[in-house]
Formats: structure tokens, C-alpha cells, sequence
């Protein structure tokens, strides 16, 4: 996330909504989601991308797709 | 002449901006008749693309022109080659006519595949393949003026070359403009759209309860505009009037429109204040229609905004015939055209079940007869850049 | 038109204009704004740059080939279009009224065809017109511009 956007308050729990509370946009979303993908090598569906609202959601999402090593 | 036509045309003025040609490419056609007889026959050329399965694209339906082979990075020269030639021969322009007719192109990429194969490492002189290069190889083939205009606002590029062209003409800097919109199918706008989010499972369906996005078309579209003063002199048949353009920007998003529609409505109130109408005069919108929610949700917004007091139709075609981008709106405002010259506005492709209700915003879902002198050709790009031209009856 | 206030730049970015923005042009644009008490919704802007698209189209295409079609991130997807930069230009000074983007070298429409753009954006209720002419694609990220300010007569 620092990465991609640097000017980002760094402290955010994992259930602060991305949109609402970090200051994501739809756009900045996509662009997360897919390094996520990249990241633990998963593809999410265009049905689910949206439900990925927080850190939390999206570590759930990624256990769910069955992945071993600990998220970055 | 009938005394029909000789009624219609004596209500032209001198100074009236007319089209006196068009031509179109177009995945449900290749010439304007074809291409309209499809709409009024609902059909559509969106459907699963091979080709893109095998690259691995994730979204593969889209609509595409199967019958044009051209090498890849001159496909948009092609496209716009013919359908200018169509243009050309309707309005009846001699060759030795046309070095001093000036050439308006809009576009979003130019040549996609050149840049494509620039990135895979091929050594390719990008400025022959923007919108720019594109436009000098048209005005080279058809012998016009070399100084083009090559307007590069994306999905909205259409409105801003048929605009401006009446702009140029009411100055008199031009006695004849060619003015269009061409995109070829972008694999990179593809894989742009796709992995935004932005692109529907299985063909966009705008406006509609089940919208789920965008689908990817390519084509090209041109006109022949010129005074009403210089056409008469040459006999040339007067098919439409272009009257006026509005244009703001939201300032708000590098792709989402502002949720509101306050500029979009601003856009359509510019266009309508300069043509001198009021909404109720609007035979019905052409909606710009990609099928998105967000894009279609603002533009609905504006819409409402309106100042209308009857029913206003509106209908939109890229559930028929894909977004093609840098063309969309060319293809939209010849459909404009036709639908003045024959009174019917074809059903709003894809729309079945509306997504929104309002009493005063009524959808075409079958063909309809209609008989105002205006119709309304919105369309909206990447980073809030609206545009409505009005487009009314030659007579 | 009447010309207020011109100014050419030149700058070196640390890479891509669509990773490292447009600040020095909205600088110019931001401080008339501040200095002549202008109001944004009365602003509109004419850009001309042929080459505003060119790193990110080729970047995301690059990436596409590299991380496969199904996978690329797509964050350079909105920059990739010739109209990008005036998109981020308009954002950044709240340019409300027309944008015009041709795409074309310096010297491309002839000063009488910026004229007539200019008198019809002014007929839109602006009152200050951006006009800004931009070289954005270099192998060394070095860019140039010229930015504009007029008035209608």
C-alpha cells in the first residue's frame, strides 16, 4: 500500500474501510487488488473484487484461496 | 425537384451548417444504410472474441469488424479511409474539390497495435501512428489540406471534431470540413478496461437493471460539412444541420465521472443555450451509454437535471455496436442524422429493463416515430470531458 | 483574444510524467489563480501535446506482456489516452469550462484556428482561457511546456 501510495497515512486498522477511511478510490482499488494478485498469485473475480472493502476482508479472501506464506 | 425538397431547402440560410455526406465502418455495417437497417433490426455484433480467449483475456466479448483485413498497425488508416470515401462520394465533392477541404480527426489511441509493437520492441516511428500521424496519411491519400486537426478527446473525440468543425465553418476559415471519429480495436484499451473492472461478463447493457460494464467495439465515422451557401452552389443534398456543441470538464477523476452529472447537465445547457431551443424541443438524447454504473448512474443524474417539462426520449447504441471509443460518437451523431431524415429513433440496444424510472425520461424499447426538429448527441471521456452537440432537421 | 500572462518551462522528472505528475505547469496555473482571484468554473484550457499517452501506453503494454493480460496492474490504463494530461491538468487547477486536446507538435493549428476555439470556449461563460502546449515523452524525462492566459476581448 506504501508503495502505491506514498502520501498515505501509514497507520490504518484492518477493518478501516479503504474508500471511507484511507481515501482509496475505485481506481486506486483495482490497482491494489491486482497486486494482490500478483502478490500470492490468485486471481479474484470480478463478483468478489468488490467485497475486498478492508485489510481484513482481503486477508480472509486470501486464506480462502488457499495460500500458504503470510501475507506482505 | 420535388416541391417537398424545394420547401426544405428554401428554410436553410446562407450561413447554415449542413452535412452533406457520411460514411461509417461499422461492426454492424460497413455503409450508413446497413448499419442503420441493423439498429432498427436490434441486432448486435457483440459476442466472444477467439482470438482474445487465446491471449488469455479474462473478458473477451466485443464487438469487432470481421470484414476489413488490413495490416495491424494501419488499421485505423484503413477504417478511416473508407468510411471517408463513402463521405466523400454522397456529398458529391470533385476531386479537384477536395485540396482545399480540411480534415478533423478524432481519436483516443490512433494506432494501438503500432504502439503495442513498439513495446515488444519493434522500431516503430510512433508520431506516423498517433492520431496525428493518422490524420496526415488521410489528407495525403485524399489529396486534402495538409494542416489536419487531430482531436484526441477520447470517447467524447467524435462531438469534438463534428463541434468544432461547425465553429471553423460559421468563421469561414474552411469551405468544406471532413470531420469524424476512428478507432481500432485496442488490445491495450482492451487489458485497460478489463483489469479496471470496468468491462461486462457478456456484453454492456446500458442503462440496463443488470449493466455490468463496458464492451470494446472499433470503427470509423466522417461526415462532410460545409455552408449552406457554398453546398447549394454545389447541388449537394443538405442531410442535416449541425447547430451547436457544449463542452465543460469535471475536473474530479482520471476516469469516473463526477457521481452528480452537474457538469455533464452544464455541458447540455451550454449546447442548448447556443443552438437557441429549449429540452422540450429535443426530439431525444442519443445517451453517451457505456454501461458501467458509475457512468451510467451520472449520466442519468444529468438528464434529471434537465429543464423539461414533456416526455424527453433517449437512446443509446453501444449494447449494439461496443464503445469505439475515438468513433463512438461519430457513429452516434450519423445515427443522429439518420434518425432525423427517416423520424424513427431505433430501440436503445441492450436496454430492457430500465435501471432507473422518471416520468419525465422515457426509453426507447421498440422503434419510435418521432417528429421534432432536434436531437441531442451527448458523449463523455476519461477525465470529465463532456460534450452535447445539437444536431437538427436541414430544413 | 487577449494574451495576460505567458510562461515557458522546462523540467526533469525522475520518471514518467504519469508517475511523477504535471506539477510545474499547475503551479503556473494554481498562482494566477491565487494572484488574479480567478473563478475555476469560468476557467477552460486548450492543450496540445502528441505524445501525453505515449509512456503509459506502452508501459501498460510492456506490463501486460511480462504479467500476462489477465493479471497486469492496470494502474497506468488512465494515462495512456493523448487527452491524460489535460485530464490531470484540469483536476488539479478545477478547469470547469471546455477542454480542448489536439494532439499535434508546437506548431500544429495555425494561431487563426486557436482563435476561433478560443472565441467559441469563451462563448461557454468563461472568462480565462489556459492555453498549454507540452512535449511529455523524452528518454531522459526532460519535458517542456509553454502555459498561456488569456481573456475573451
Amino acid at each position: 500500500m506504501e508503495d502505491m501510495k506514498p502520501a498515505l497515512d501509514k497507520d490504518f486498522g484492518i477493518q478501516d474501510s479503504f474508500i471511507d477511511d484511507v481515501g482509496l478510490d475505485s481506481l486506486d482499488l483495482t490497482e491494489y487488488v491486482a497486486r494482490i494478485e500478483n502478490t500470492f498469485l490468485i486471481e479474484v473475480d470480478d463478483k468478489d473484487w468488490k467485497q475486498l472493502i478492508n485489510l481484513q476482508a482481503c486477508i480472509e479472501y486470501i486464506q480462502t484461496k488457499n495460500v500458504d506464506h503470510a501475507p506482505a | 425537384m420535388s416541391t417537398f425538397k424545394l420547401k426544405m431547402l428554401t428554410m436553410l440560410q446562407p450561413d447554415s451548417i449542413v452535412i452533406t455526406g457520411m460514411g461509417v465502418m461499422t461492426p454492424l455495417g460497413n455503409t450508413v444504410p446497413i448499419f442503420w437497417e441493423a439498429l432498427l433490426q436490434q441486432r448486435s455484433a457483440i459476442e466472444p472474441q477467439e482470438d482474445l480467449a487465446a491471449l488469455g483475456f479474462k473478458h473477451i466479448y466485443a464487438a469487432r469488424i470481421k470484414e476489413l483485413i488490413s495490416l495491424p498497425e494501419n488499421r485505423g488508416l484503413e477504417l478511416a479511409k473508407t468510411a471517408i470515401q463513402q463521405a466523400i462520394e454522397q456529398s458529391k465533392l470533385n476531386p479537384g474539390d477536395l485540396n482545399s477541404v480540411k480534415l478533423i480527426i478524432g481519436t483516443t489511441m490512433g494506432e494501438s497495435a503500432a504502439f503495442e509493437s513498439f513495446a515488444e520492441g519493434q522500431s516503430i516511428p510512433l508520431g506516423q501512428y498517433n492520431g496525428n500521424g493518422v490524420a496526415k496519411k488521410v489528407a495525403a491519400h485524399f489529396q486534402l489540406l495538409p494542416n489536419t486537426t487531430c482531436v484526441g478527446t477520447a470517447c467524447a473525440a467524435g462531438n469534438y471534431a463534428i463541434g468544432t468543425a461547425a465553429w471553423l465553418l460559421k468563421e469561414k476559415k474552411y469551405k468544406q470540413i471532413i470531420a469524424g471519429g476512428v478507432e481500432p480495436f485496442s488490445k491495450t484499451a482492451h487489458v485497460g478496461f478489463s483489469r479496471s473492472r470496468a468491462m461486462s461478463a457478456t456484453g454492456c447493457k446500458p442503462f440496463d437493471k443488470s449493466h455490468d460494464g463496458m464492451t470494446l467495439g472499433e470503427g470509423a465515422a466522417f461526415v462532410v460539412m460545409e455552408l449552406w451557401e457554398n453546398a447549394s452552389k454545389r447541388k449537394a443534398f443538405p442531410l442535416a444541420q449541425i447547430h451547436a456543441l457544449g463542452l465543460t470538464c469535471d475536473a474530479f477523476h482520471p476516469t469516473a465521472p463526477h457521481p452528480s452529472g452537474i457538469k455533464m447537465s452544464k455541458s447540455i445547457y451550454s449546447a442548448l443555450r447556443l443552438a437557441q431551443i429549449n429540452t422540450d424541443d429535443i426530439g431525444w438524447i442519443c445517451i453517451h451509454g457505456s454501461g458501467t454504473e458509475a457512468s451510467d448512474t451520472a449520466e442519468w443524474n444529468a438528464m434529471q437535471l434537465m429543464d423539461k417539462k414533456e416526455r424527453l426520449h433517449f437512446a443509446g447504441y453501444k449494447g449494439a455496436i461496443g464503445h469505439s471509443l475515438g468513433a463512438a460518437s461519430a457513429l452516434e451523431a450519423i445515427v443522429c442524422i439518420q434518425s432525423l431524415l427517416h423520424k424513427i429513433i431505433p430501440a436503445s440496444a441492450g436496454l430492457n429493463e430500465p435501471f432507473m424510472r422518471n416520468d419525465l425520461l422515457a426509453p426507447v424499447l421498440q422503434n419510435e416515430r418521432f417528429e421534432k426538429r432536434y436531437v441531442l448527441n451527448t458523449a463523455y471521456a476519461f477525465g470529465g470531458l463532456n460534450s452535447a452537440l445539437v444536431i437538427g432537421k436541414a430544413g | 483574444m487577449k494574451l495576460i500572462q505567458a510562461q515557458k518551462i522546462m523540467w526533469l522528472a525522475t520518471g514518467p510524467w504519469y508517475k511523477t505528475g504535471l506539477q510545474p505547469i499547475v503551479e503556473i496555473i494554481n498562482n494566477w489563480i491565487s494572484n488574479n482571484g480567478l473563478d475555476t468554473n469560468k476557467t477552460g484550457l486548450i492543450f496540445l501535446c502528441e505524445d501525453g499517452g505515449y509512456d503509459a501506453c506502452i508501459d501498460l503494454w510492456k506490463m501486460a506482456i511480462e504479467q500476462g493480460v489477465r493479471f497486469v496492474n492496470p494502474a497506468p490504463f488512465p494515462y495512456s489516452l493523448s487527452s491524460s494530461p489535460a485530464g490531470f491538468v484540469a483536476k488539479a487547477c478545477n478547469i470547469f469550462g471546455p477542454a480542448i486536446i489536439l494532439v499535434e507538435k508546437e506548431n500544429g493549428s495555425t494561431q487563426d484556428e486557436l482563435d476561433v476555439y478560443a472565441h467559441q470556449i469563451f462563448l461557454q461563460e468563461v472568462t480565462h482561457l489556459y492555453i498549454v502546449k507540452a512535449t511529455l515523452y523524452n528518454s531522459e524525462y526532460q519535458y517542456n511546456s509553454t502555459v498561456s492566459l488569456y481573456t475573451g476581448q
